[in-house]
C-alpha cells in the first residue's frame, strides 16, 4: 500500500510537527489535509491537551503568520476582524485589520463567545474575505482558521449552530496524550519553548502549490458514489434528524482529495473516504435524541461500516 | 424524438419504397406522389414541425381518389394498393407527431415489403425483414422512452439487441405453430414468370441457344432415396411434326383421380419409389416435371390433369412458384400403346427415310434398329449452339442431316424420331430438363433453363423406351460460393415460402417422438434436417442473449477487481461486513503473516490499476497473478 | 395487485394485427404469416418482459429534510431491482403526498436508484406508507402495468409554519428582542453589584474602577428568556381553527426559539418542558404534529408566572384556564 512517493515537503512538515507536539499523529495528519484542502480545522476537547500547540507548531513549519484569537463572552466582532480609525492627519478613516488577517488564525473556546462574534469569524473563513464599510479586503492565501471548542456540556457555552459548524472542513478530537508522551512533554519544558526553535520547512508558497497539486488528485467515479452513498444514507437513518448536506459532501471530496496527496498517491482509495467520513460528516448531523457530537461521529462510523466499498 | 427515431424512421420509410420500385411492376406515373417522401424526411431530419392537419387530410382523400381510379382502370387491386402505400408513405413523412405515427410508417413499409415480396418472392425478403425486426424494436423502445419523457441519452443497445433476439425466437416459434388453411380465396398471383423458357408445349427451332447459356435456375428437387444420374425430368412428349416444329395433336386432358393427398396416376405401393420434392419457379406451362414412371403426385392444388403422352398439368399453375413432390419408379421404359399418331411423318422425307434405312440394315430388332439409329447421331453429328442457319428450300433436319452436320438436342431428337418413323418405330420426342447439379451445402438438386433436354421415347415390344441421341457436352463448373447462395434461396422458398401444414405436423411427430422416447426418431429425420437447422439457429440466438445477460455480471469487475477479491476472500474477509472492508484494512488484516509483503504489493498494484487508472502492463499483470498465487500459497502453508 | 391495461397504441396494434391475419388467413401467403408472426410475438414479449421488468423490485422512501404541512418538499425514493442479472428499466412510482412521480431510467441488477421528489402534504400528521403504485410499460408502448409495493415506515409532517412577527404582541416581541440581544452580546442588560460566586471574566472594569465597587455585566438572565406557550387544545371541536392554533403555536415555538428563548409547551394533556435550539424546536414539533383536542384540561395548572406567557387560542369563543395569563393570539384572526 504504501509504495507511493511521500511528498518530501510533506514528509518534513509532518516530522516537524511531531517534534513538538508528541503522540498525536493522527491530529497532525488531519491539520495538515485540512491545509492541503484549504478547508478549516475544528478541535474538540478539554482544555490544554495541546491545541494551541498544534495550531501554532503548523504555522511556524509552514512559515505562515500566526494569530491566536481567545474567546470570550465579551469579544466583538470588530475585535476579530479589525476597526475603521478616523486618522486626523489624512482625515479619512483608516482600516485597521484585526487579528484574523493572517494566515492561520486559532480561534480558541470559540463557543465562548456570543454568536455574532462566531459568525463573523465564520463568515471570514468561509469567503475568504472580510467587508467593513462597505469595502472589502482580501485575506491572505493560504488561510485557515483553527478552532477548538470546548466540549458541550461545559456550562457557559455558546454552542455553534449547526449551519456554522457546517463551515468546518474537519472535526477532531486530541484526546490526552498517551502517559509516555504526557511525560515526555512535562520533561522537555513548556511547549512554547521548543516552538521557538521550531524553524520553517515549507514556505507558503509550496503550500499554495500543494494545493493546488491535491485538487488535481483524481478521484474515481465509483468512489465518488461510494461517498454519495454514505453521504445518502446519512438521510435515511432512524438516528438522524438532518443528514448531511451538499455541501458537506463537497467537502468529503476536498478532504479526500488532500488526504490522497498526503499519502503521496495521485489518486484517490477508499480507504481515504473510510477514514475521513467519521471526521468530515460527524459534525454536520443533528441526532434525533443523543446531545453531543461523539455519538454522531460515533453514528456516522457505523454507517460507513454498513455501505459496500467499490472493488 | 430524438434523433435516432427520426433517421430510424426516415430509413424505413423510404426503404419501404424501394423495395417496390425495384420489383419492376410499379407504374411511374401512379406513384409519382411517392416523389414527395424526399423533401419529406428531409424536413423530418431537419426538425421541422408537421404539415396541418387539413394538407394532411386533402392530401389524403386525393390518394385514395387516385387509387380507385387506379384498381378500375388497370383492374390490378393488388398493384394499385402498393402505388397507394407509396403515397401514404410519403404523406405520412408530414405527419410525424407523437410515437404511433412513426410505428404506422415501421408498418407500412413492412407492408410494402409484403407486397414487393408476393411480386417476387426474393430471400432478400428474409434479410429485410430481420433489419426490419430489429428497427422495429428500437424504435418501439425509443417510443416507449419518449412516451415517458425521456429522450435522448439512454444506453438502450444492450436491451435492443437481447429483445431483438427474443422477438427472432418468439417469432419463428409463432411462424411454424399458426394454423395454416391449406386454400386460399384470394390467391391471385403476382410473381414474375421466367418468360423465356427453355421448355413450353411447343418446340420451335427458335432462340435455343441463349436458353442453354441461361444459368437461371427452373427448379430444385429434394431427391429420396438418392439415386445416381442420369436425371430425365420429364415434362411432356409431343407427337406431330409438321417439319418446322413439333406439337401434340390430341391436347386432350382428362383430370386425375385423387386419393387422399394424393393424385394418383398408376395404383401402386410404396415400396420401391423414389420421393422427389420439386420447388418448381413460375414458367411459361402448367406442366409439371418428374421422372418417369410417375405413379403419383402429392400437391396443393385444385385439379391435376394428364394427357396422353403422359404429361401431368396443374390448373392455373403457370405463373406460380410450386412445390410438390412427386412418387416415381424410376426404370427407362414403362408400358405404352401403340398408335398412328407415333408414326406420322412430313412431307419430303424420302432422303431422311433412305438414310434410316441404311443405318438400321443391319438391326434384326426394333430394340437393335434404334441403338444404331442413337449411335450413328451420336457419333456422326456435333453439338452445337449455334448450328449454321438452313438454306433456303432445304427443311430443317434435312439441311441438320445432310449439310450442317451440328445442331443441339432438339435437332438430334427430331432427327431420331424421324428416323424410327421412317423404319416403322411407334416413336415421340420428350421435352423436359436433363440433369442438374448437386449443391452440396443443401443436398440437393438444382436444375437450370441451360438443362432445357429434348429425347427420344420409342415404343418397342410395347414399352416406351427412352433415346438420348444427343452427344455430351461439358457441363460448365459452378462456384461454391453460387452453390451457397443458391442453397439460401432453397431454404428460404422451402421452409418458410414454402412452408406448410404437412411441415407443422412433421414437426410436432418429432417433438413427441423425441418426448415420448430418448432415441432420435429413425424415419423423418432427414426431413427434420432443415429445421434441426432452425433450432440451432434459435439456440444460438438464445446462448447469445443469455451471454449479454451474462455479460453484464461478467462486466462488473475487471481484471485487478476479480483478483482482489478472490485474495480478499483467501485473508478471510467474508460475510456481511466484507462489503465494506477497504484495501487498507485487508493490509491491517493481513499483518504480522508471513505474506505481508507480498499483499502489500498485491494491495498496491490493485488500487493503482483500480482506482489509479493506469491499467496493469501485461507483464505487471503476470506479477499481480504470481502475487496471488505466492499469498494462497504462504496462506496454506502457515495454516498447515 | 396488478393492474394491465393496454395503451392506445396497443389497441391499434391490435386492431393491425387483426387485419394481417385477416389477410393471411385470405392469402394464404407465408410471408404474411411471417409478419403476424412478428406482430404476435411483439405481443407476447411485451407481457412477458413487463412482467420480468416489474418483478422483485422493493421500494424504499426517505424524507431528507423535515416536512411542513402545505410546504414543499423533497421526499427520496429508492428503488432497488433484485433480480441477479436483469436490468429493469423504465418504473416509475407515485409515493403519497408527491406531485409527479420518481420516474426511474434504469436500474442495473441488484442495484439501486434514486430519485427525489416534491412532495406536499396539506395536513399535518403522521402518514403510514402503505403501498406505493409503481408503473411501467417497458420495452413497448403497447402494454403498461402497475404494481403495488408495500413500503414500510410513516412519515411525520410538521405543522405549517408561518411568521408571527406581526401577530404577537408587544410582550412577546420584547421578550424575543431581550432575549437576541443578551445573545449578541452587544449590550449588556444592566450592571449590577458582584456576588459572591460571579464569574471574574463578567467584572466591568471600567465601572468598578469608576466606583471602586466591583460591578458584574449583567446579561439577560435564564429567568427572563422563559417563553411558554399555552395550545389551546380543548373541546369543542375547532377543525380548521384548531388546525390554524396548531400552526401558530408552532411558528411561535419557533420564531421564540429562533431568538434564543427558553421554550415550554403547554397544552392538554401534553407538556413540554423548557428547552431552546433546534433541537428542542424539533422535540416540540414532533408532539404539535400529532396533537388532538383533548375532552379536559389534563395539565397541571403551572405556577403561573415563570416567565412570559403566550396564548394560542382558537377563537374567542373558546375559554382555557390559561388565556388571562400574558398574551393571547386567536387563530381566527389569521
Amino acid at each position: 500500500m504504501n509504495n507511493n512517493m511521500i511528498n518530501p515537503f510533506i514528509k518534513q512538515l509532518k516530522e516537524q510537527i511531531n517534534s513538538v507536539i508528541r503522540g498525536k499523529e493522527s491530529a497532525v495528519k488531519m491539520a495538515i489535509v485540512a491545509l492541503l484542502g484549504r478547508g478549516n480545522l475544528l478541535i474538540e476537547d478539554v482544555p490544554g491537551v495541546g491545541k494551541t500547540t498544534l495550531a501554532s507548531a503548523l504555522a511556524r513549519a509552514t512559515d505562515c503568520s500566526f494569530q491566536r484569537i481567545q474567546f470570550t463572552s465579551d469579544l466583538m466582532p470588530s475585535d476579530i476582524i479589525g476597526v475603521s480609525i478616523f486618522n486626523h492627519d489624512t482625515r479619512e478613516f483608516e482600516f485597521k485589520p484585526g487579528p484574523v488577517f493572517c494566515n492561520i488564525v486559532l480561534a480558541d473556546e470559540i463557543n465562548r463567545t456570543n454568536p455574532k462574534t462566531q459568525s463573523a469569524l465564520l463568515e471570514a473563513m468561509n469567503e475568504k474575505r472580510v467587508t467593513v464599510e462597505k469595502k472589502t479586503f482580501r485575506l491572505p492565501e493560504p488561510f485557515m482558521v483553527i478552532a477548538t471548542q470546548n466540549p458541550m456540556e461545559y456550562h457557559g457555552t455558546f454552542p455553534l449552530p449547526e449551519s456554522q459548524l457546517d463551515r468546518f472542513m474537519l472535526h477532531i478530537k486530541l484526546g490526552y496524550p498517551e502517559a509516555e508522551y504526557e511525560k515526555m512533554a512535562v520533561l522537555g519544558g513548556p511547549s512554547f519553548l521548543i516552538l521557538d526553535k521550531t524553524d520553517p520547512v515549507v514556505s507558503r508558497q509550496d503550500i499554495l502549490r500543494m494545493q493546488a497539486e491535491a485538487d488535481g488528485v483524481m478521484v474515481d467515479d465509483s468512489l465518488v458514489d461510494y461517498m454519495m452513498e454514505i453521504v445518502s444514507r446519512t438521510r435515511k437513518d432512524d438516528r438522524i434528524r438532518l443528514g448531511v448536506s451538499t455541501r458537506g459532501a463537497q467537502f468529503l471530496l476536498y478532504a479526500v482529495r488532500a488526504l490522497a496527496y498526503y499519502e503521496g498517491r495521485q489518486f484517490a482509495v477508499p480507504d481515504d473516504v473510510k477514514e475521513l467520513s467519521p471526521l468530515v460528516l460527524g459534525h454536520r448531523i443533528i441526532l434525533k435524541t443523543a446531545k453531543f457530537t461523539a455519538d454522531a461521529e460515533r453514528i456516522v462510523r457505523e454507517i460507513v461500516e454498513e455501505v459496500p466499498v467499490p472493488v | 424524438m430524438p434523433k435516432i427515431s427520426r433517421y430510424l424512421t426516415a430509413l424505413l420509410g423510404v426503404t419501404g419504397c424501394i423495395g417496390l420500385l425495384v420489383t419492376g411492376e410499379i407504374n411511374p406515373v401512379m406513384a409519382a406522389g411517392g416523389l414527395a417522401i424526399i423533401p419529406g424526411y428531409y424536413r423530418v431530419l431537419r426538425g421541422r414541425e408537421a404539415a396541418p392537419a387539413w394538407v394532411i387530410g386533402a392530401a389524403s382523400l386525393l390518394t385514395l381518389g387516385v387509387f380507385a381510379f387506379d384498381s378500375i382502370v388497370s383492374g390490378d387491386v393488388f398493384l394499385a394498393v402498393a402505388h397507394l402505400t407509396i403515397t401514404f408513405q410519403a404523406i405520412k413523412s408530414y405527419d410525424l407527431k407523437e410515437p404511433w405515427d412513426h410505428l404506422q410508417v415501421y408498418f407500412m413499409s413492412l407492408l410494402q415489403m409484403v407486397i414487393g415480396s408476393e411480386m417476387s418472392q426474393s430471400v432478400v425478403f428474409g434479410v429485410v425483414f430481420v433489419l426490419f425486426l430489429v428497427s422495429l424494436v428500437a424504435a418501439m423502445v425509443f417510443a416507449h422512452f419518449v412516451k415517458e419523457g425521456r429522450g435522448a441519452h439512454i444506453r438502450l443497445a444492450r436491451p435492443i439487441v437481447v429483445i431483438s433476439l427474443l422477438s427472432v425466437t418468439v417469432t419463428s416459434a409463432f411462424f411454424v405453430v399458426l394454423p395454416r388453411s391449406s386454400y386460399t380465396f384470394l390467391g391471385k398471383s403476382h410473381t414474375k414468370g421466367i418468360r423465356t423458357t427453355g421448355f413450353s408445349d411447343r418446340v420451335d427451332f427458335g432462340s435455343f441457344g441463349e436458353i442453354k447459356r441461361d444459368s437461371t435456375v427452373v427448379m430444385r428437387v429434394e431427391l429420396d432415396p438418392d439415386i445416381p444420374a442420369p436425371y430425365y425430368w420429364r415434362g411432356m412428349s409431343l407427337d406431330y411434326f409438321d417439319g418446322t416444329e413439333w406439337r401434340n395433336s390430341s391436347p386432350r386432358q382428362s383430370r386425375i383421380e385423387k386419393s387422399g393427398d394424393e393424385y394418383v396416376l398408376n395404383p401402386h405401393g410404396r415400396s420401391g419409389l423414389v420421393e422427389q420434392k420439386i420447388y418448381l419457379e413460375p414458367i411459361d406451362s402448367d406442366a409439371i416435371f418428374g421422372l418417369t414412371e410417375i405413379m403419383g403426385i402429392r400437391v396443393d392444388s385444385f385439379s391435376a390433369r394428364s394427357d396422353s403422352g403422359g404429361a401431368v398439368f396443374l390448373s392455373r399453375k403457370s405463373s406460380r412458384r410450386v412445390n410438390y413432390s412427386v412418387l416415381s419408379e424410376v426404370r427407362d421404359d414403362y408400358p405404352g400403346v401403340a398408335s398412328p399418331r407415333y408414326l406420322q411423318l412430313p412431307r419430303g422425307m424420302e432422303r431422311i427415310r433412305e438414310l434410316a434405312r441404311t443405318v438400321t440394315s443391319l438391326g434384326r430388332s426394333d430394340g437393335e434398329k434404334a441403338r444404331m439409329i442413337e449411335r450413328y447421331l451420336k457419333r456422326n453429328y456435333s453439338y452445337s449452339l449455334e448450328p449454321s442457319p438452313p438454306v433456303r428450300g432445304r427443311g430443317l433436319i434435312e439441311d441438320f442431316l445432310f449439310y450442317g452436320r451440328k445442331g443441339f438436342c432438339e435437332h438430334f431428337a427430331t432427327s431420331m424420331v424421324l428416323m424410327l418413323r421412317a423404319v416403322g418405330i411407334p416413336a415421340r420426342i420428350v421435352n423436359g430438363y436433363c440433369g442438374g447439379e448437386k449443391n452440396q451445402y443443401g443436398g440437393y438438386l438444382i436444375v437450370r433453363q441451360s438443362d432445357a433436354h429434348s429425347w427420344v421415347e420409342a415404343l418397342i415390344g410395347g414399352q416406351w423406351r427412352r433415346f438420348d441421341p444427343t452427344p455430351a457436352v461439358a457441363a460448365p463448373q459452378i462456384p461454391s460460393l453460387a452453390l451457397f447462395l443458391d442453397s439460401l434461396k432453397m431454404a428460404w422458398a422451402r421452409y418458410v415460402v414454402g412452408f406448410k401444414t404437412d411441415d407443422q405436423k412433421a414437426i410436432l411427430r418429432a417433438l413427441s417422438s423425441l418426448l415420448a422416447s430418448p432415441s432420435f426418431p429413425a424415419v423423418g429425420w432427414k426431413r427434420l434436417r432443415m429445421y434441426g437447422l432452425l433450432i440451432t439457429l434459435i439456440g444460438i440466438a438464445l446462448a447469445s442473449a443469455l451471454l449479454l445477460l451474462r455479460g453484464v455480471k461478467a462486466g462488473r469487475h475487471g481484471f485487478a477487481s476479480r483478483k482482489y477479491l478472490a485474495m480478499r476472500k483467501l485473508i478471510g474477509v467474508r460475510g456481511r461486513r466484507a462489503g465494506a472492508t477497504t484495501p487498507g484494512e485487508v493490509m491491517r488484516m493481513s499483518q504480522g503473516s508471513s505474506v505481508e509483503e507480498e499483499i502489500r504489493e498485491f494491495l498496491g498494484m490493485y488500487v493503482e490499476d483500480r482506482f489509479g487508472k493506469r491499467p496493469m502492463m501485461p507483464s505487471e499483470r503476470k506479477r499481480y497473478g504470481l502475487l496471488l498465487k505466492s499469498i494462497r500459497t504462504g496462506l496454506k502453508k502457515r495454516r498447515g | 395487485m396488478k393492474q394491465r391495461t393496454i395503451t392506445r397504441e396497443g389497441k391499434r396494434f391490435l386492431v393491425a394485427a387483426f387485419l394481417i391475419a385477416v389477410a393471411a388467413v385470405n392469402t394464404g401467403n407465408n410471408l404474411i404469416y411471417l409478419m403476424l408472426s412478428l406482430m404476435l410475438s411483439f405481443l407476447l414479449l411485451s407481457e412477458v418482459l413487463l412482467n420480468i421488468n416489474m418483478k422483485d423490485l422493493s421500494l424504499e422512501v426517505f424524507h431528507p429534510a423535515p416536512l411542513f404541512a402545505s410546504e414543499e418538499a423533497v421526499v427520496t425514493v429508492v428503488l432497488r431491482n433484485n433480480k441477479r442479472r436483469i436490468v429493469t428499466y423504465s418504473v416509475s412510482c407515485m409515493p403519497s403526498g408527491a406531485l409527479r412521480p420518481a420516474y426511474f431510467v434504469k436500474v442495473g441488477p441488484r442495484g439501486k436508484e434514486e430519485q427525489d421528489v416534491g412532495v406536499l402534504f396539506p395536513q399535518r400528521g403522521l402518514y403510514r406508507h402503505g403501498h406505493f403504485p409503481l408503473r411501467s410499460g417497458y420495452p413497448f408502448i403497447l402494454l403498461a402495468k402497475t404494481r403495488r409495493i408495500a413500503v414500510e415506515g410513516s412519515v411525520l409532517v410538521y405543522p405549517a409554519l408561518r411568521d408571527v412577527s406581526g401577530i404577537i404582541g408587544e410582550g412577546g416581541s420584547g421578550r424575543a428582542d431581550a432575549a437576541r440581544r443578551s445573545e449578541s452580546g452587544d449590550d449588556m442588560y444592566a450592571l449590577r453589584e458582584f456576588r459572591h460566586g460571579d464569574d471574574w471574566r463578567k467584572i466591568h472594569w471600567k465601572a468598578s474602577a469608576r466606583t471602586g465597587e466591583l460591578y458584574v455585566k449583567e446579561y439577560a438572565e435564564y429567568e427572563s428568556e422563559k417563553v411558554t406557550i399555552v395550545l389551546d387544545n380543548l373541546l369543542p371541536e375547532g377543525g380548521a381553527l384548531f388546525e390554524k392554533a396548531v400552526s401558530l403555536a408552532a411558528s411561535l415555538a419557533r420564531y421564540f426559539i429562533e431568538n434564543g428563548c427558553f421554550v415550554r409547551v403547554v397544552s392538554s394533556g401534553k407538556i413540554i418542558s423548557f428547552g431552546k435550539g433546534e433541537e428542542h424546536l424539533f422535540t416540540i414539533l414532533d408532539i404539535l404534529a400529532v396533537i388532538r383536542e383533548e375532552e379536559t384540561w389534563g395539565s397541571p395548572a403551572q405556577d403561573g408566572r415563570d416567565g412570559f406567557f403566550i396564548t394560542v387560542m382558537k377563537s374567542r369563543r373558546h375559554s382555557n384556564p390559561y388565556a388571562a395569563t400574558g398574551e393571547a393570539v386567536y387563530a381566527e384572526d389569521l
